[in-house]
């Protein structure tokens, strides 16, 4: 039973781990029970993983406005001919990565939320 | 639409008292006839208590009890309002279904 509880992350399993493995040693439907807390593990392994890309993302957002902001200002017309420069092309990347990790991470953490409760 | 069912029954099942997770999962499957799995059962405490719904009592006991608190408590009963709600508003229907 402790390898199975290894599905969830540290936190939850040293919270719960022992209620975890009393219940299943008197459960009446162990196969049903483990699903059910594979399920739970997966679940909460999935919000951890959309809370880290939201945080990446969000330093990539703000280090990538901040270079952009930068290269508008050392161009004549500003943001508008920012893609004409090689570098200043560049200077978006950190900010398109970070929309990119924050909507993949949005997108986690809805599956999450939608999914139905269990029993 | 999230389900929220396992959380509004651990708030139901705290009203009467204190009770560990075990316990918890023996008064829920009374309840409704089925014993929800540890994943369910956890998962909704461990909501609960970063809610502010519930609270870990501290005992010696290694099963340590978990209780509504005050915002649990009026939680609980918001829940109940609804579920009453949704009941009776479900037998009336049924009802007009059964005359028609």
């Amino acid at each position: 039973m402790t390898r199975l509880l290894r599905v969830l992350p540290e936190p939850w399993r040293s919270r719960f781990g022992a209620e975890i493995n009393d219940a299943m040693a008197m459960s009446h439907k162990p196969l049903e029970d483990r699903v059910d807390l594979i399920r739970w593990g997966v679940r909460l392994r999935m919000e951890q993983t959309a809370r880290k890309f939201m945080m990446a993302g969000t330093v990539f957002v703000v280090a990538g406005a901040l270079s952009l902001a930068w290269a508008a200002g050392e161009l004549n017309e500003g943001i508008a001919e920012i893609p004409r420069h090689w570098w200043s092309m560049l200077a978006s990347f950190p900010f398109a990565i970070g929309v990119a990790l924050l909507l993949i991470g949005v997108g986690h953490r809805q599956q999450t939320q939608d999914q139905p409760g269990g029993d | 639409m999230r389900d929220s069912q396992p959380e509004t029954l651990v708030l139901i099942s705290l009203l009467d008292g204190p009770k560990h997770g075990y316990a918890i999962g023996d008064d829920l499957a009374m309840l409704t006839g089925r014993r929800p799995g540890p994943g369910t059962l956890y998962g909704a405490i461990a909501r609960l208590e970063e809610s502010g719904l519930i609270s870990r009592r501290a005992t010696r006991d290694r099963r340590k009890p978990y209780a509504l608190t005050r915002l649990g408590v009026d939680r609980a009963g918001m829940e109940l309002v609804k579920l009453e709600t949704v009941a009776r508003e479900g037998r009336r229907r049924l009802r007009v279904r059964e005359a028609t």
